[in-house]
């Protein structure tokens, strides 16, 4: 067993995982590979398993969090020291995984955010997808303080007080884990790190954030971004979790 | 309220006990789901048999127009009841994620043991 975990949440993603597993296999890191296949209705979980990696499967499917929340357990149980999760739509590329896990190595900070915006990326996002990033980077910093350029990316590590919190019963959103969560970190005193990353568009299958969905996941953030500020969690043994 | 509508009111009240008891009786609606029900058609009864008791709670309550002070109370109890289930729903669903995960998490758990051992 190695001291990492590479968390991949797959959902109908049999076009894509292959050539996704393909690349983060060639890099030859240092880390195991789980695939979480969230109940997919396609292949995806015969094509994980012919790449040889780690397959957990949901019986239907539960949401993009709550496969990400099944990877923190996996990790917690089998004690990783850290975890990256990582799109296996083919959005992220392998090579930004290596600079990710140096720094969780180095534990530059409790979560290292892969950042598609930073050193003037714009990975070419649509204009409702581009006014929710940027209302949800504006609300985090007059919130917490923290300049963060991509809270919506789903290419992340945590170390294992991170990702063993999260793994606990109602700590995790079942479905997108975004700016709420990163606030709620923020605010219990947690440090986070942004690296730049370079993204591409999927080539196959449709986005979780296509269409009109942005607007009404604004919405739902904001809501919780809300309540966390009301609720003002602290941890409650941050010393012993670490 | 004329008579008419007063045994009408009366049988939609008698038809939701008996089927609420039914559904209690064939296990369909849980005992604790089962009393708002029950509760609710026992209203609906009282109503059909004594209908100036809707007049005399709404000239207590200074309300106008007595019809008023049924819908505003059938609708604050329609949203509550809406309320406590969505409370249950999201309860409920938390649950069956957390046993799914663990389900999923112990069975890929007992796969690396056989791996182990072979």
């Amino acid at each position: 067993m190695t001291k990492g975990l590479i968390i991949m949440p797959a959902y109908n993603e049999a076009e894509n995982i292959g050539r996704v597993l393909d690349e983060v296999l060639g890099q030859n890191l240092n880390a195991d590979i789980v695939v979480v296949n969230d109940g997919s209705a396609d292949a995806t979980e015969a094509v994980a398993k012919s790449r040889g990696v780690k397959v957990i499967t949901h019986p239907f499917n539960l949401g993009y969090g709550a496969a990400l929340q099944t990877g923190f357990k996996y990790a917690s149980i089998r004690g990783y020291e850290y975890v990256v999760q990582f799109d296996s739509d083919g959005q992220h590329r392998a090579e930004d995984l290596f600079k990710i896990i140096c720094s969780l190595e180095n534990k530059e900070a409790d979560i290292i955010i892969g950042s598609r915006f930073m050193e003037g990326g714009n990975f070419g996002a649509g204009i409702s997808k581009k006014i929710v990033i940027r209302m949800m980077c504006a609300l985090i910093k007059l919130i917490t303080g923290a300049a963060i350029t991509d809270p919506t990316s789903g290419f992340k590590g945590y170390l294992r007080q991170i990702y063993r919190y999260y793994s606990e019963y109602n700590h995790f959103p079942d479905d997108y884990p975004d700016a709420d969560i990163l606030v709620k970190m923020l605010k219990m005193g947690y440090t986070v790190r942004e690296l730049p990353i370079s993204a591409r568009r999927r080539e196959h299958g449709v986005s979780m954030h296509s269409g009109l969905k942005p607007l009404v996941y604004l919405l739902q953030i904001l809501l919780s971004i809300l309540i966390i500020t009301i609720r003002n969690e602290k941890p409650a043994s941050k010393g012993e979790q670490k | 309220m004329n008579f008419t509508i007063r045994i009408m009111v009366f049988l939609f009240g008698m038809l939701f006990i008996i089927g609420t008891i039914r559904l209690l009786l064939i296990k369909k609606i849980g005992e604790r789901y089962s009393v708002f029900w029950l509760v609710g058609c026992l209203a609906i009864l009282v109503l059909s048999i004594v209908p100036n008791l809707v007049d005399y709670i709404a000239s207590f309550l200074r309300i106008g127009y007595p019809p008023t002070l049924l819908l505003l109370l059938s609708t604050l109890m329609l949203f509550w009841l809406c309320l406590y289930n969505s409370i249950h729903i999201t309860l409920l669903k938390r649950r069956l994620v957390e046993l799914t995960q663990r389900k999923a998490v112990e069975d890929a758990l007992a796969e690396d043991e056989k791996q182990v051992n072979r």
